[in-house]
């Protein structure tokens, strides 16, 4: 794929989107642009998709980030929102209206406003774990709730797993890995990669992912004196031992420092080729580790990558406390680290093959507890790259009334989408079928669609 | 005067010419910072614990076997050498600190963490403190807590280690480092005017992390099932009522609600941010209007300590910590029947708790009673058994070891979230996960911190010795003069290397590759004598899996 013909086509998806924006029906658009998106694809020399999550750990506080400004939404808003509540100067407008709804951001996010109005980000409203449709009549009588609501280590296990009781857990990531690393070259590394660490997320019945720090990858000293040195062969041949026992904690822990050992040399190798496809990285905790998703990105071929998922995390939206000064923070900075991110795609020549999008373990009470805000459920998630249908709000906005038809106490909104129909439209896009998405998803069907849409084809 | 004393009395002259460090008595039941560690004199008495089996048992109950302590243990029965530690003076890590030129330095925080994990006398209290912070956990991440909060804090859990669970319980409660942490300091009452309500950070976590957990559970650890589902303990409406008990705290050295500072001491009641309505919290335990936050907050502590849940919630977890990974269901029961009555119908007692948790049969007789016996070494205790076996010291008297977070995916005090490092609940895919097992430790294993970990050991033994002469004696250094005695033989070399990290536990193979491999290398003259074949016999040791996992 060339640069020329990627700036055209953004240029061309640009002009489209902010006449789509107008648009009152979401399909109306969808319609028009997966024809001429998918023929952009088509264009690209090669078939790569990558999936970027996003974690923001401790409940991201999305009706913080997103917030309707027609004068009946906003009123509700600021209502129950109390002293949290965002004045309209602190908005960034959002284009778009749809039969009067209207939506800025927080202006502490003026790059994902950018993206929005550029029509490479989107926001999913009202997204969180449901087991099945779930009515407020329902959480109020208890039932089939997802089990531990508004407990952090469940919710996230939740957020990244709709298999939590199968016998080994694994999470939504990890199974697509299962399924879908056939896709990749006979010397790929695994489908999965981690900048931040174990996760759930990327854990498959098979698949485990590949974890590499934002400063890359290190040799082992220990082998330095190459393959053939006695040291490294006795060292070797330790693990070796260990990977045979019949104990299963020295063997599970050999097998994870052999696989280390196996991929280090050449990821070593090929990160010394690769190109971060930018100069402006804002820089921080998760800018560091998106600018080395773009390296990883940059050197796919060398491996042989088709599919990739990528996991990294953005961490303290447990916003109990000092929210307003905390989140302001967190939200400029993920704002920055995005559109930097896309930005580098672009320059990689990737920016239609590579979709970043958030996920966090709930959102927040919209009422304050003096200066932050509590576990809750639904949440806004957000959704960025070149094959997004962006520029809009998918999903249902929730109802803010405070004690209304989506609110089950305090503010704690229960969700309208599921994060299986808005993972799914995810692994949709990437390649999963019909069948791998209701293996991945067991509980998709339940619900009304499947695809929310907010992806080309 | 040795060179730690030097040190002490010139930053004892600093600390007086600075009003900003502070200076204070040491507390009585703390040891004089000043003086040199006093470790109990070893009893001129036959010997009556087996030396594989006193290392094995010190890996459990200290920061890591050596030499000293096993030669000490040989001469005790366990239950000697557990009531011996446990009548020793607490070794303070404030009194330390206060005696650095900074006592809010991160860097002197940790160095003073780590000297105490290698040099305390009183080992297993400061074992069991740790493994308490991975439990009742406070952090300096996305925190903002300053460093001598966080020993402030830990001290909490070293002094009140051998205490009663309700007193540390209410003591961790009202710790400003943990009020921050949670945010029930400056947690205010409901108001409609303000458009504000309890916050509920410290409520659900106290009954989730630190008490009861989510369902309720048999004493032997397993869940309780009713029509072959669990129980929650608590549900909603009881975190929303136990927040309101929790609010009305604040400063306890202000006469503000909004302000104060001192980290030291506990938090205060303010009684006009206290909501005395009336509450209906966890077990439906009602609480009567119009009560003072002192009162709530006692009814509070004492139905979550009352609850049947807490005797194999928290055995289970220093069981965890200290022991094995997966204990079986009697083993936990045996420990919770001593939490819930230490025989004197006393609940909470920790003494009897430690005592249950590393004197049972399980404990002691590890694979040969339960087949499921071990758990993965955590970084950090990798690195206080390297320094503790090896009598690593620095010139200064300091262990100056500042970056552990950084080198080996783990520092004191500095886990990423209230969850720690890892959850008791933590398997990684495959083998275990499909055989039930669960590995906490192993959220840290990865391959990033695989690398940094392999190598930062690789520098720790390759290159930090006592006599590398182009090493700078400020750095912290292993003495390796008893693995060069023993360098001429391999086989003893490694035999004297598997005595005192594992107690033996190295497979015939794994001790052979050893072995054979450093008879190679070549056993050099004079100061150099021995040396590479000592340190990299002690790589090859401890980078194996069959050391890293303790049994």
């Amino acid at each position: 794929m060339t640069r020329t013909r990627l700036t055209t086509r953004r240029d061309f998806l640009h002009y489209t989107l902010a006449a789509a924006a107008g648009l009152s029906t979401r399909s109306a658009a969808l319609g028009f642009l997966a024809g001429t998106q998918a023929a952009a694809v088509q264009a690209a020399d090669q078939d790569y998709r990558a999936l970027v999550c996003i974690f923001l750990g401790g409940g991201n506080d999305g009706y913080n980030v997103l917030i309707p400004t027609d004068s009946e939404r906003y009123g509700i808003y600021k209502q129950a929102r109390s002293n949290l509540a965002l004045a309209k100067e602190d908005l960034l407008d959002l284009a778009g209206n749809n039969a009067g709804q209207t939506y800025a951001v927080w202006d502490v996010a003026q790059e994902m406003q950018q993206m929005y109005n550029n029509g490479r980000l989107a926001f999913v409203a009202n997204v969180g774990t449901l087991l099945q449709p779930t009515q407020k009549k329902d959480y109020e009588s208890g039932k089939n709730l997802p089990p531990q609501l508004f407990s952090h280590s469940d919710q996230t296990d939740q957020a990244m797993s709709n298999q939590l009781d199968a016998l080994q857990r694994v999470g939504w990531g990890g199974r697509i890995a299962d399924l879908l690393s056939n896709l990749n070259g006979p010397n790929a590394l695994p489908l999965g990669v981690s900048i931040a660490g174990n996760n759930l997320f990327q854990i498959g019945e098979t698949a485990v992912p590949y974890y590499l720090s934002s400063y890359g990858v290190e040799r082992f000293s220990v082998t330095n004196g190459g393959v053939k040195d006695a040291r490294t062969r006795a060292f070797r041949k330790i693990l070796e031992q260990a990977s045979l026992s019949h104990r299963l904690l020295e063997r599970e822990y050999a097998n994870a420092v052999g696989k280390t050992l196996d991929l280090s040399e050449s990821l070593i190798k090929a990160l010394e080729k690769s190109n971060s496809g930018s100069e402006a990285w804002p820089g921080g905790y998760l800018s560091d580790q998106l600018e080395m998703v773009a390296r990883m990105i940059s050197v796919r071929q060398a491996f042989g990558m088709n599919r990739q998922v990528f996991y990294v995390t953005h961490g303290g939206y447990d916003t109990h406390d000092n929210q307003i000064d905390s989140h302001s923070g967190l939200i400029s900075e993920l704002s920055e680290a995005i559109s930097a991110f896309h930005n580098a795609m672009e320059q990689l020549g990737v920016a239609s093959n590579v979709t970043s999008f958030t996920l966090s373990e709930f959102g927040r009470t919209l009422t304050s507890n003096g200066d932050g805000t509590d576990h809750s459920w639904g949440n806004i998630q957000m959704v960025a790259g070149g094959s997004v249908l962006g520029g809009q709000v998918y999903g249902q906005f929730p109802n803010q009334t405070l004690d209304g038809p989506d609110d089950s106490g305090y503010g704690r909104l229960i969700p309208t989408t599921s994060i299986e129909q808005y993972a799914a439209t995810l692994a949709a896009w990437f390649g999963a079928d019909d069948s791998e998405l209701q293996t991945i998803f067991p509980h998709l069907d339940r619900f009304a669609t499947a695809n929310l849409g907010f992806m080309s084809l | 005067m040795s060179n730690i004393q030097s040190l002490r009395r010139l930053s004892f002259l600093v600390a007086i010419m600075f009003s900003w460090v502070v200076w204070a008595e040491p507390p009585a039941e703390c040891v004089d910072p000043m003086s040199e560690p006093q470790y109990p004199r070893t009893p001129d008495t036959e010997i009556v614990t087996p030396t594989d089996d006193a290392a094995r048992f010190l890996n459990m109950a200290t920061f890591g076997a050596n030499p000293r302590d096993i030669n000490h243990l040989k001469h005790l029965t366990y239950v000697q050498w557990i009531n011996q530690q446990m009548s020793m003076k607490a070794s303070c890590h404030l009194e330390s600190l206060n005696i650095t030129q900074d006592n809010n330095d991160r860097n002197n925080r940790i160095e003073v963490w780590f000297r105490h994990a290698v040099t305390a006398p009183d080992q297993l209290r400061q074992r069991v403190a740790f493994a308490l912070s991975e439990i009742f956990v406070v952090s300096d991440v996305n925190s903002g807590i300053p460093p001598h909060a966080l020993t402030v804090y830990n001290d909490i859990l070293v002094r009140n280690a051998f205490g009663n669970f309700r007193d540390l319980l209410e003591k961790v409660t009202l710790s400003p480092a943990m009020g921050s942490y949670l945010s029930m300091l400056g947690n205010q009452k409901p108001s409609r005017a303000k458009g504000i309500r309890a916050d509920e950070n410290f409520a659900r976590e106290i009954m989730q992390l630190f008490t009861v957990g989510l369902v309720q559970l048999n004493t032997n650890g397993e869940p309780l099932l009713k029509d072959g589902t669990t129980v929650p303990t608590y549900n909603q409406s009881d975190i929303e009522n136990l927040a309101r008990v929790f609010t009305g705290w604040s400063w306890g050295d202000s006469l503000s609600f909004f302000d104060g500072d001192d980290w030291r001491i506990s938090m205060k009641a303010f009684p006009a941010f206290h909501d005395r309505g009336e509450k209906v919290i966890i077990n439906k335990k009602h609480i009567a209007e119009s009560q003072t936050a002192e009162k709530e907050l006692d009814i509070a502590l004492n139905t979550l300590f009352n609850h049947p849940n807490v005797g194999p919630f928290i055995g289970l977890r220093l069981i965890q910590r200290l022991v094995t990974s997966n204990p079986s269901p009697e083993y936990i029961a045996r420990v919770a029947k001593k939490f819930n009555d230490n025989g004197d119908g006393v609940r909470g007692d920790m003494k009897a708790v430690i005592k249950a948790v590393l004197l049972d049969p399980e404990a002691l007789g590890g694979v040969k009673v339960n087949k499921r016996f071990g758990k993965l070494r955590e970084p950090l205790l990798v690195l206080t058994h390297l320094w503790r076996a090896f009598d690593a010291s620095t010139a200064e008297g300091t262990l100056p070891y500042y970056y552990p977070d950084y080198t080996i995916g783990q520092a004191p005090l500095s886990s990423p979230s209230v969850f720690n490092f890892f959850r008791p609940n933590f398997a990684p895919s495959g083998a275990l996960s499909k055989n039930g097992l669960v590995a906490p430790e192993f959220q840290l294993v990865n391959d990033a911190n695989n690398t940094s970990f392999y190598n930062e050991l690789w520098g720790l033994t390759q290159w930090y010795y006592k006599g590398n002469p182009y090493i700078d004696r400020n750095n912290i250094l292993i003495n390796i003069s008893t693995l060069k005695k023993n360098a001429k033989n391999t086989k003893e070399l490694v035999g004297y290397l598997d005595t005192v990290l594992t107690g033996k536990q190295l497979p015939e193979e794994t001790k052979l590759i050893i072995a054979n491999y450093v008879r190679k290398i070549d056993l050099g003259r004079a100061e150099d004598k021995g040396v590479r074949r000592s340190l990299e016999a002690l790589y090859l040791v401890m980078s194996s899996p069959f050391y890293l996992i303790q049994r």
